[in-house]
């Protein structure tokens, strides 16, 4: 929906306004002369999104349609990100790698079996870990 | 030109190392192109971390390879599948597709390899004669002028990057302040660190690329893995075309071609535009206009031609004035910056063997392209049956392994899943992640030019302006910067009121 403005650039805009507001906030308890390029930068930014909540808010019954089981979706596969990335500094990166590629299949219902599944997961890690770490000494996590 | 430079370019490509990786950087590049969802840039960052431990030739050879050969290879889905591989591949699917239907898929896409070629030998000529002509005037620019051009820079990506200008301007006006975070380049102070030690050295710039550049199409491909793939057309093995096949293309090539590298030098003007520029182009100027859409073969050497055009072609600003002419170049240069060379007129003078051996290594590249894309494409179907339910996932793997090495730190994940998330939500809603990218690279230099120019002409308002009008080239600029600026919000305005 490129080139259309609809509510939800109403929300992005009232999130632009607060974090100038926040950052201008940040910028008063600062010394001048290490903040004034970036206040300039701010106040365009916040005259930008000012100008963005008058135009959408015109178009606020411009609606567009965001499936539910999409958002849902995406939802699901961010929290699956974020436990890899809470269990990488236990298990590592090469088994919680292999958990989390052998996870994220299972949840968007990969047609192969499980087995298939579980070997394809290691076999990446396992190809990532000695191309990068043992070919090119790329360090890992 | 010393002759000694080029011979010496030469004889370093030749060097088995940076050959093994100039074949690797290609197939990997073709292949993730030809990848539906996956795009050449995409490729360029996942190459980052390997790029950093490499020496600087075999560095640039990586991702220049990655680069072309994912433009490339974003024609074969266009034409066995109707799904481009890539943005830049989406009017090659016009008449790939039905040549296809026809049962001359092979001819299709070895037509693609033979217009890829063409074009990227013809941009990597360009490039040649372009950027040393670019950096001698660029040269004798001073802060002023190359304030005045960068800010130009970031007014026109903001007006072209995206469908929206108002979105493009607010990405890069927040690229600019995001850009500020660490610190202060005059005292030294840290600024919006929040005491964070991470944060000193500024928001990390290759993290973010990545975030940017590939978590979106990792979470993209993941999103629509259950979508059933269409019918794909068989390919008979082909490894060449016979003279008279291809003969009678070769205005067109030439014409589109020329398009493609013009607009590639226009910063953020990437392939994506420069396909249907140089499609349209052709249609033009054929005779006989219906048959294209119907499996004319001029349509396809046409933009194939144009997109592959702009690759050398967007490298001439990149190297010259810093200033990228794509987001793939924008990797590119960030490629470059990890290697500790800044990219700008002064490279040239401080360090020509390795500009010219950039200049040399993209026209062989062309060579290594062709050899490779006419191998490849006969068994490209075998690339095209990997499921995007197992790809994403894997990406997002190779991009944590991506950030983490740069960096060595949690913080830098951290970093890239953030800033590849806000990614894919604001692009969501039509706010393109280019004009940010841009101004999160351009950021710093624009500051510290805006620093060096008060320092000349003292502080206050009335001092800058008076200096800048002694200033006639900057001016030109600023008065550029400011009509791309300011006239299409009025021209909207406009619009909207009728």
């Amino acid at each position: 929906m490129k080139g259309i403005l609809t509510k939800h650039d109403f929300w992005l805009a009232v999130l632009f306004i607060i974090f100038c507001v926040f950052y201008f906030g940040i910028s008063s308890s600062m010394d001048e002369q290490i903040v004034a390029y970036p206040k300039i930068i701010l106040t365009f930014l916040l005259l930008l999104s000012i100008l963005l909540l008058f135009r959408s808010h015109k178009s606020m019954n411009n609606q567009e349609e965001i499936s539910k089981e999409k958002a849902k979706k995406t939802i699901s596969i961010l929290l699956i990100i974020i436990g890899y990335l809470f269990i990488m500094n236990f298990l590592g990166f090469i088994v919680s790698s292999g958990i989390f590629i052998f996870t994220l299949m299972t949840f968007v219902k990969s047609r192969w079996h499980w087995g298939w599944r579980l070997v394809a997961s290691f076999a990446t890690v396992g190809i990532v870990y000695l191309l990068f770490a043992k070919v090119f000494y790329v360090p890992l996590p | 030109m010393e002759l000694s430079l080029l011979t010496n370019a030469v004889v370093s490509f030749f060097d088995p190392q940076i050959l093994f990786f100039a074949i690797a950087g290609m197939v990997i590049g073709i292949v993730i192109g030809a990848l539906p969802g996956a795009s050449a840039t995409m490729g360029i960052t996942l190459m980052l971390p390997i790029s950093f431990n490499l020496g600087s030739e075999a560095a640039i050879v990586l991702l220049t390879a990655v680069y072309c050969g994912g433009i490339f290879g974003g024609s074969i889905p266009a034409i066995l599948l109707k799904i481009p591989g890539t943005p830049a591949s989406a009017a090659t699917m016009f008449d790939g597709y039905p040549m296809a239907q026809k049962g001359e898929a092979s001819k299709a896409l070895l037509l693609t390899v033979y217009a890829s070629t063409f074009g990227g030998l013809l941009s990597g000529i360009i490039l040649m004669i372009g950027a040393p002509l670019l950096a001698m005037i660029a040269l004798k620019f001073g802060p002023p002028e190359m304030l005045a051009l960068s800010l130009f820079g970031i007014s026109i990506v903001a007006s072209l990057a995206s469908g929206n200008l108002l979105k493009g301007l607010i990405m890069g006006t927040l690229g600019l302040f995001i850009a500020t975070i660490g610190a202060d380049p005059q005292f030294g102070s840290p600024r919006y660190t929040f005491g964070n030690l991470n944060l000193f050295e500024g928001v990390p710039l290759i993290p973010v690329l990545i975030g940017v550049f590939s978590i979106p199409e990792a979470l993209t491909m993941m999103l629509n893995s259950q979508e059933p793939m269409g019918k794909m057309h068989k390919i008979k093995k082909r490894f060449y075309l016979k003279w008279k096949e291809f003969s009678s293309l070769l205005p067109t090539m030439f014409r589109s071609g020329i398009v493609g590298s013009i607009l590639g030098i226009t910063p953020a003007v990437g392939p994506e535009v420069a396909t249907f520029i140089g499609y349209n182009e052709a249609k033009r100027a054929a005779k006989g206009k219906e048959e294209f859409g119907n499996g004319n073969p001029k349509g396809v050497v046409a933009s194939e031609s144009a997109n592959n055009a702009v690759t050398g072609a967007s490298l001439v600003p990149t190297l010259t004035l810093g200033i990228p002419g794509s987001a793939a170049a924008a990797a590119v240069m960030g490629g470059l910056v990890i290697q500790g060379i800044r990219p700008g007129p002064a490279l040239f003078n401080n360090d020509p063997q390795f500009v010219w051996f950039i200049f040399v290594s993209f026209l062989l590249l062309q060579i290594v392209m062709f050899i490779a894309g006419s191998l490849i494409v006969n068994v490209s179907q075998y690339v095209l049956k990997v499921p995007s339910f197992f790809l994403g996932p894997c990406i997002i793997v190779l991009s944590v392994v991506g950030a983490f090495a740069i960096n060595n730190n949690f913080f830098s994940i951290l970093v890239m899943f953030i800033s590849g998330l806000l990614a894919f939500i604001l692009n969501r809603y039509g706010f393109s992640p280019i004009p940010f990218i841009l101004a999160l690279i351009l950021g710093p230099q624009i500051e510290g030019e805006l620093n060096r120019t008060i320092l000349i002409s003292g502080e206050g308002f009335m001092n800058l302006a008076s200096y800048l009008i002694t200033r006639p080239i900057s001016l030109v600029f600023f008065a550029l910067a400011f009509i791309t600026f300011f006239v299409p919000i009025i021209q909207e305005r406009r619009k909207t009121k009728k």
